[in-house]
């Protein structure tokens, strides 16, 4: 409650930057001490904390299956392991990003609704892992979202910004009504919110079929994805990276990954209950994002494109042990994806801001453009490379514990990781490494360091980011994080999936110790063809799909009604003028003609008459 | 005690014979000529009174001529409630001549009166042929040309009547109504049986101004006077119903002979008389085409031939009469085009609300006279089956109501022009003519609401037409 | 005596009255309350004498103290509203017209306690938004105020001849008001209204006939009408005519050619009630006479039923992405959430009955709320052309949040009433009504992408330097809008009511969710899902 306090303050009496930030900050370390003494309290325990208020509870029938007789909405706060590790990696993310935003955002508009949109945030995001309840969860899955898509759009009155954030409010809204879908199609057949008591009715349930668990879990999935911000739900993340507030994408990103991979584990007992095939489906699903995403980081030369795209990638593989983890009957290696996720959020948000820093000293957000950062901002391109480091190892011990190299699983994982190395190393090298040019109305020279207030918070967070990293690896953090007795991956495989990382980071530094331009004229060319691409495919759909729809659309209801209506309109008038002309016509012939007429008519066709 | 009954209608033609006495003999002074209307009103409403305290006598005159019934007692009462409040809302300064202005009506309610208890076929036509008479003098009184026109459809529509009325007794063999239903009771619609029917309902169909035979009467009517329209589209045509639901009544055996033609010629009326309200510009226009549709609905409800159905007319004849009388009256001299009523509201808020109601009344609009009538014979023509009849009438009552919103937004919404630039004048504002629109007012907003006992009344007088 | 009847309002069911007028006193005066006063007020108004305007002021207090009172009233049913009592309650019952069967006859159930309840509050709105009418005071309010008592009136009735009075009743006012206070295109407006009203309310009476002329009981009265065993021929003709009628008031696509122009035209108190209360009475015709009385003809056209509000919900949203004018976007935006009400209602579950309930309160306030808002947004800016307005947000911040507040109310997000209603729709759906609820889904995400674009070119993008000058909303303004707000706030803080943690009674507001349940059992027990065996 303590963030959702600070947002009732801040939005009932506080106005000044400072006060707001003061406050949200304090929300959120409130909320920290809190979920860290609930931390210490299960320490000790392997039950989760449980407490259950009732919301909503509505008897709609008398008769018919028991379970339908009533809906009930419980407020069920469940606070597991990876539930508190969630909620302290998020408030850890969620202060990072405050602290530097206090510093770094002093320019920026509005900063009472910043703050207190990020108070709301962490409320929606807290509510999300702490509900066990699927309505509720929706509830509070709903809030974030829409937080997030406030404080995506947070810059009013600039033009790119405001476009760009459409789609952070029309994509995850979409996805995220995949996830209500899921979550009805799944009560129109069980009949109950709770996931105590919903899974493990899945196979007894009356009325269950394979079908209905294929397609709620098809429906889930993409829900979670599109939060995950997987390929190709990403461009909600991807695009406002650049034209949000810098905390603000950075803490969507973060917080998003923790709260969706989350809710993914949370979930995974319903799509495995559905059949082998849905879920080989979503791995591969999951394996293509790992792909794909880190892939298109190496195309285009923003820093913090390739960045949220890198940790996407990283997403992608956490989701992807998790899925695999479900999928191998008996396994218990699931929770090292989350534990893989929860090192990425906290590495992928000091690597934004610390990227951030840069971009703003530089004045440009292209890599060509950068350069020298090594010289001229070492702390904070020293978070960047802290940052990559962790982002490229991240998916280590997830991969150690639960995928075997030499399965196609674990080739496509090879290559993700491979390519989130790559990403992570081309923004270190573009910005650190390399002339900083001078430019039209820019001098070299003046730039200097991000002011010291700021630069603790991206290396705190990647700090943490590499913790986690370490403690990923050891099997007694994944034993805590699920209460299980997890295996001990050999020395090897830990050797292995480093080696693949440490690849990853040996080809741009190959490649720029050759040619820096080249291989970022390279990467810039082929950026721009692909979004020469993606613009010519998004303007095709436009054409050809959009605009004769809606064309269609503002045609029936600006013209054609109109139409219609104005035709009806026109007839009943031109009746009544008849009508009323009768009386210019000569009276005697007419009602005589009228007389006799309807006589003969009416004689005929009455009944009984002439028949 | 028994001839108690016919005092109403003694009065009423005693009244209308001073009146007019007085008027060619000049009797009467300034003074007089001011209270007269009021004096008349009196009268006619006493006739009510006694009407309403001795009408529920039943009894038989002149050997079976007129016939005080239930039914006797609901037309005559809602005939002289209209002449009443008719009466008191005119503005007489926009009126020819006052005693005659005065005197037709109370002839036209006499006739309306001897329709309502004929007890036979000559009875019926005698009482139409005064009332229709009646209307003719109102006419000519301005204008001539249409009095004539007017005259020369009426004489038609009289001799349709009678060819009719004649053949009928010819292939029936007696002139009495009750006997005459006794006979067909074993009779069946033969050619010789319909024909004749056929031509008396085209008669009253010209009397009643129904579509399609509404050629003479309407125009005449958008001549006249304000009473003078008033008593061609109201009092006349309730006369002509009147005639055609006793008709009916005796009918009804074989309904065959009729209900097709019925049919045919309410849905003319029903939907033609809203088009043609909706179409129509000037506010007099409208009000007599919206008559024309709400005569249709009386006439659909003689199609059902139940008790229900001719119940349900009789209360809508009575709503109709009251309200497509009164309303070219409580208009008075604001005719031609809606401009003509702009800023009634504000100048003539007593009248404006009449004239507002009158016309919702008429359009069938809830909660006045008009729709309660129109939804008792709507509800008849259900039980009876006649979905498609039913239906062109709700389309003709919404077509109506449309009209009828552009009429009320010149009287409420358009703000009043300065008097210099006002086409023509609005009503004289007298205290006679203001209470009178306040009464006319509660009676249509009374008649609808608490109209349980009216619609009763009415469903015993179609009992005494002998359905059951 | 009058308040004696309203405190010591007993909710449960009177006996049924032998003499005319017996009964009233007896039973509670809160609904004729409810219906009558307003018309009292608006007479009184009309022929008070108003000289040059002198007591415009005293009218726009008298109006506004009367939807008080009758809010006041309107809690007082609330609060002594018997929840999970599925009987009718503050029922009134006097004979009225023997010789065709209608009976004056009023009551509520749940569904119609939350009907009266958004009546109340959107006319207390109606009134604020209405302060600023300078021109023929008197004929306005008279006419809102008739307009409000007509939409009470349609709510309470229990005799399907009080409701078609009053339903066909409602359409002059508002036709006139539109008239009289409309922007340029009022006349089109206007007549709009009436036609397409008056097409819905010719589809109720003959659906009413048919059903009376089929039960041949002689009874207009909701308990003997729509009680009666019918053949399905016949409930399938009352079926559509009754979706012909609640799809002319709602709108439903493709009977909604008056709402663009009146939503876009009208003054801003008109469209709230539009928008707010007697535009939901068409939802809440189907519910009483399709969903509640005919199960045969329900089962049968469920299908069209769900086709139509898919159709609804995706044109709106599509239109209102293409559309230049500000007002008229948001008109087609306010037609999302009657979609959403009619998809509760073809899943005939239980609980999307539930949900259809809660989506015609929750609808009414956001669909009010959106075209209120855009409305009071372009007067303020000045302009409707999305061409001109650009930027507003840095400049109008009040105005910003109630428009994002309304476009998130359309879409349904948590916190607002019409997640909730959602949630119960969506829930309710699936079950019977799949592809349906699909389609609705997509529908609010082209409503989502159409906000998005709104937003992004009224609000956040760069301002438009050539655009006349803006204000941010006036504290009245402030007032009315928030009030909707915070209507859609409170219920969607606490549909079952405020409680504390741990305890299951609510505090002082025994919550809507509670209130709308008395009688969905009832309404829904033709469509209980049987006991489905194993394997199934």
């Amino acid at each position: 409650m303590a963030p959702f306090a600070a947002f009732l303050i801040a939005l009932s009496s506080v106005r000044t930057r400072r006060s707001a930030a003061n406050l949200a900050m304090f929300g959120a370390v409130v909320s920290l001490l809190a979920s860290l003494l609930v931390g210490w309290g299960l320490a000790k325990r392997t039950a989760p904390f449980l407490a259950t208020y009732s919301y909503i509870n509505l008897p709609v029938a008398f008769t018919g299956p028991s379970n339908f007789q009533g809906f009930g909405v419980d407020i069920v706060l469940r606070v597991d392991h990876v539930g508190i590790v969630a909620l302290i990696v998020v408030e850890l993310c969620v202060i990072g990003v405050l602290g530097w935003h206090q510093v770094m955002g002093r320019s920026e508009p509005g900063a009472a609704r910043f703050n207190a949109l990020m108070s709301v945030l962490l409320f929606g995001a807290t509510g999300v892992l702490v509900s066990w309840d699927l309505a509720e969860l929706l509830s509070f899955w709903g809030l974030t979202g829409a937080a997030t898509y406030l404080l995506l759009a947070h810059r009013w009155g600039m033009d790119e910004a405001a476009l760009r954030a459409r789609v952070a409010l029309a994509l995850p809204f979409v996805t995220d009504l995949s996830l209500l879908c899921g979550v009805a199609w799944l009560y129109a057949r069980y009949g109950v919110n709770n996931l105590t008591t919903l899974l493990p009715i899945l196979h007894t349930n009356p009325g269950w079929t394979v079908r209905s668990l294929v397609v709620a879990s098809i429906l889930l999935f993409v829900g979670v994805a599109g939060r995950l911000a997987l390929w190709p739900l990403h461009s909600w993340m991807t695009r406002t990276v650049v034209t949000a507030p810098p905390a603000a994408s950075a803490v969507a990103q973060a917080v998003w990954s923790v709260l969706a991979i989350v809710v993914l584990y949370r979930l995974m007992p319903i799509v495995v209950a559905s059949n082998t095939q849905t879920v080989k489906g979503l791995l591969y699903a999951c394996g293509a994002a790992a792909i794909v995403a880190p892939l298109l980081a190496l195309v285009g030369n923003e820093p913090r494109r390739i960045i949220a795209l890198i940790g996407s990638g990283a997403t992608a593989i956490g989701a992807a042990v998790v899925v695999h983890g479900f999928q191998v009957q008996g396994a218990t290696f699931a929770i090292a994806g989350i534990a893989c996720v929860f090192a990425v959020a906290l590495a992928r948000t000091g690597g934004l801001l610390a990227m951030s820093a840069i971009a703003a000293a530089m004045r440009t957000d292209d890599l060509a453009e950068m350069g020298d950062a090594w010289t001229r901002m070492r702390v904070s391109a020293l978070a960047v490379l802290a940052a990559s480091v962790v982002l490229g190892v991240s998916a280590v011990g997830a991969l150690a514990f639960g995928v075997s190299s030499r399965s196609n699983l674990g080739i496509a994982m090879g290559e993700a990781v491979v390519l989130i190395a790559v990403g992570g190393a081309r923004v270190f090298l573009g910005v650190s490494v390399g002339p900083l040019r001078r430019r039209r109305a820019f001098e070299p020279d003046r730039v200097r360091e991000a002011p010291p207030a700021s630069l603790a918070w991206p290396y705190w967070l990647a700090g943490g980011g590499a913790l986690l990293v370490i403690a990923s690896l050891i099997h007694g953090w994944l034993d805590f994080l699920d209460g299980k007795k997890h295996p001990t991956p050999t020395a090897g495989a830990y050797a292995l999936w480093v080696a693949v990382a440490l690849i990853g980071f040996a080809l741009p530094v190959l490649a720029y110790v050759r040619d820096q331009d080249g291989a970022l004229h390279v990467s810039a060319w082929v950026g721009v063809w692909l979004r020469r691409l993606t613009y010519a495919t998004s303007s095709n759909f436009e054409r050809f799909v959009v605009a004769p729809v809606s064309e269609i659309a503002v045609r029936l209801g600006e013209r054609w009604i109109p139409v219609g209506d104005a035709g009806v309109g026109g007839a009943l008038d031109t009746t009544g003028r008849l009508v009323a002309s009768g009386a210019r016509l000569p009276v005697l012939p007419v009602v005589i003609l009228a007389a006799v007429v309807l006589t003969v008519v009416v004689g005929l066709v009455a009944p009984g008459v002439f028949r | 005690m028994k001839y108690t009954v016919l005092l109403p209608e003694a009065l009423v033609v005693a009244a209308a014979v001073l009146v007019l006495l007085a008027g060619r003999l000049g009797w009467l002074s300034p003074g007089a000529r001011r209270s007269l209307p009021a004096v008349v009103a009196l009268v006619t409403l006493v006739a009510l009174g006694i009407e309403l305290w001795a009408g529920a006598t039943l009894a038989t005159y002149f050997e079976g001529g007129l016939v005080q019934d239930r039914f006797a007692l609901f037309a005559k009462a809602a005939v002289l409630l209209t002449a009443t409040i008719a009466f008191a809302v005119v503005d007489w300064t926009a009126e020819d001549s006052l005693t005659i202005g005065l005197a037709m009506p109370l002839l036209a309610t006499f006739g309306v009166m001897v329709a309502a208890s004929a007890g036979d076929l000559v009875a019926l036509w005698a009482g139409l042929e005064v009332a229709a008479a009646a209307a003719v003098v109102m006419v000519a009184m301005r204008r001539p040309d249409l009095g004539l026109r007017l005259l020369v459809t009426g004489g038609v529509a009289s001799a349709l009547l009678l060819i009719g009325l004649a053949f009928l007794y010819a292939s029936v063999g007696t002139s009495s109504l009750a006997t005459m239903r006794a006979v067909l009771f074993s009779g069946t619609p033969t050619i010789a049986l319909a024909i004749p029917v056929f031509l008396v309902m085209s008669g009253l169909a010209i009397r009643a101004a129904l579509a399609p035979f509404q050629l003479a009467s309407i125009p005449a009517s958008l001549g006249a006077s304000p009473l003078g329209a008033g008593l061609v589209l109201g009092l006349v045509a309730a006369a002509a119903a009147t005639v055609a639901i006793k008709l009916v009544g005796a009918l009804t055996p074989i309904p065959a002979v009729y209900a097709t033609y019925l049919e045919l010629i309410a849905a003319f009326a029903m939907v033609g008389g809203g088009a043609a309200a909706l179409a129509a510009q000037s506010p007099r226009v409208r009000i007599a085409y919206l008559a024309a549709g709400q005569i249709g609905w009386v006439a659909a409800g003689l199609v059902t031939h139940y008790r229900s159905g001719l119940a349900g007319s009789l209360f809508l004849l009575g709503a109709f009469a009251v309200a497509a009388t009164c309303a070219p009256a409580v208009m008075g001299r604001a005719e031609g085009g809606e401009q003509a009523l702009h800023g009634m509201g504000v100048l003539r808020p007593a009248r404006a609300a009449g004239l507002s109601l009158a016309m919702l009344s008429l359009a069938g609009a809830p909660p006045l006279a008009g729709f309660f009538g129109e939804f008792a014979v709507a509800a008849a023509l259900a039980q009876s089956g006649h979905f498609a009849l039913l239906t062109l009438g709700v389309f003709g009552t919404a077509l109506s109501l449309a009209a009828v919103a552009g009429t009320m937004r010149a009287m409420y919404i358009q703000s009043p022009p300065d008097e210099a630039r006002r086409t023509s004048r609005l009503p004289v504002l007298t205290g006679l003519s203001s209470f009178g629109a306040v009464a006319f007012c509660v009676v249509i907003a009374v008649y609808g609401i608490f109209s349980s006992p009216i619609l009763g009344l009415a469903d015993q007088g179609a009992e005494a037409l002998g359905l059951r | 005596m009058i308040w004696q009847a309203i405190f010591a309002a007993s909710p449960t069911p009177t006996p049924t009255p032998t003499v005319p007028g017996a009964g009233i006193f007896s039973s509670s005066l809160l609904l004729s309350i409810t219906v009558w006063v307003p018309i009292v007020v608006a007479i009184a108004i009309a022929i008070v004498p108003n000289p040059r305007g002198r007591y415009d002021t005293l009218m726009k207090q008298i109006a506004f103290f009367t939807n008080l009172g009758l809010m006041f009233v309107l809690g007082v049913a609330y609060n002594q509203f018997q929840s999970f009592l599925p009987t009718l309650q503050y029922e009134e019952r006097v004979p009225w017209l023997p010789a065709i069967g209608a009976v004056y006859h009023l009551g509520v159930d749940g569904p119609g306690m939350t009907m009266l309840i958004l009546s109340g509050a959107i006319g207390i709105v109606s009134v604020l938004a209405s302060l600023g009418v300078r021109e023929r005071v008197r004929s306005y309010f008279c006419l809102l105020l008739l307009a409000q008592a007509s939409v009470n009136g349609a709510i309470v009735a229990r005799d399907m001849f009080v409701l078609i009075l009053f339903w066909g009743a409602a359409a002059v006012p508002l036709a006139l008001l539109v008239l009289g206070w409309g922007g340029h295109r009022r006349h089109q407006a206007a007549w709009r209204l009436l036609g397409y009203w008056g097409l819905g309310t010719g589809a109720l009476i003959l659906g009413t006939l048919a059903l009376y002329s089929a039960a041949g009981q002689g009874s207009f009265d909701m308990d003997v009408l729509l009680k009666a065993t019918i053949s399905p021929r016949v409930q399938l003709a009352v079926g559509i005519l009754m979706i012909v009628a609640a799809a002319t008031r709602l709108p439903l696509f493709p009977l909604h050619g008056w709402a663009r122009d009146v939503y876009s035209e009208a003054p801003v108190g008109v469209t709230v009630i539009v928008a707010g209360s007697a535009s939901r009475l068409g939802a809440y015709l189907l519910l009483r006479t399709l969903i509640a009385a005919e199960p045969a003809a329900a089962h049968l056209l469920a299908p069209v039923l769900a086709a139509l509000a898919a159709l609804t919900v995706g044109y709106g949203a599509l239109v209102a992405m293409r559309h230049h004018d500000i007002r008229q976007a948001s008109a087609y935006l306010a037609l999302i959430p009657g979609g959403v009400t009619v998809l509760a209602l073809a899943a005939l579950q239980p609980l999307s009955i539930a949900g259809a309930v809660l989506s015609l309160f929750a609808g009414g306030l956001a669909a009010a709320l959106i075209v209120s808002v855009c409305a009071t947004l372009s007067e303020r800016a000045q302009s409707r052309s999305l061409h001109v307005l650009a930027g507003l947000a840095p400049r109008m911040p009040i105005l910003t949040w109630l428009m994002v507040i309304a476009g998130l109310a359309v879409l349904g997000v948590p916190l607002l009433a019409t997640f909730t209603s959602n949630l119960l729709t969506f829930f309710g759906s699936f079950k019977t009504q799949p592809i349906g609820a699909f389609a609705v889904a997509a529908g609010l995400g082209l409503g989502a992408i159409a906000l998005a674009s709104l937003w992004r070119r009224v609000l956040f993008s760069a301002p438009n330097p050539d655009a006349p000058g803006v204000s941010d909303a006036s504290l009245g303004e402030t007032w009315y809008l928030g009030m909707l707000a915070g209507g859609l706030l409170w219920v969607g803080l606490f549909p079952g009511g405020p409680k504390l943690p741990g305890t299951d009674s609510p505090l002082f507001d025994q919550g809507l969710v509670n209130v709308l349940s008395a009688g969905i059992s009832d309404i829904a027990s033709p469509y209980v899902l049987p006991t489905p065996g194993p394997g199934q």
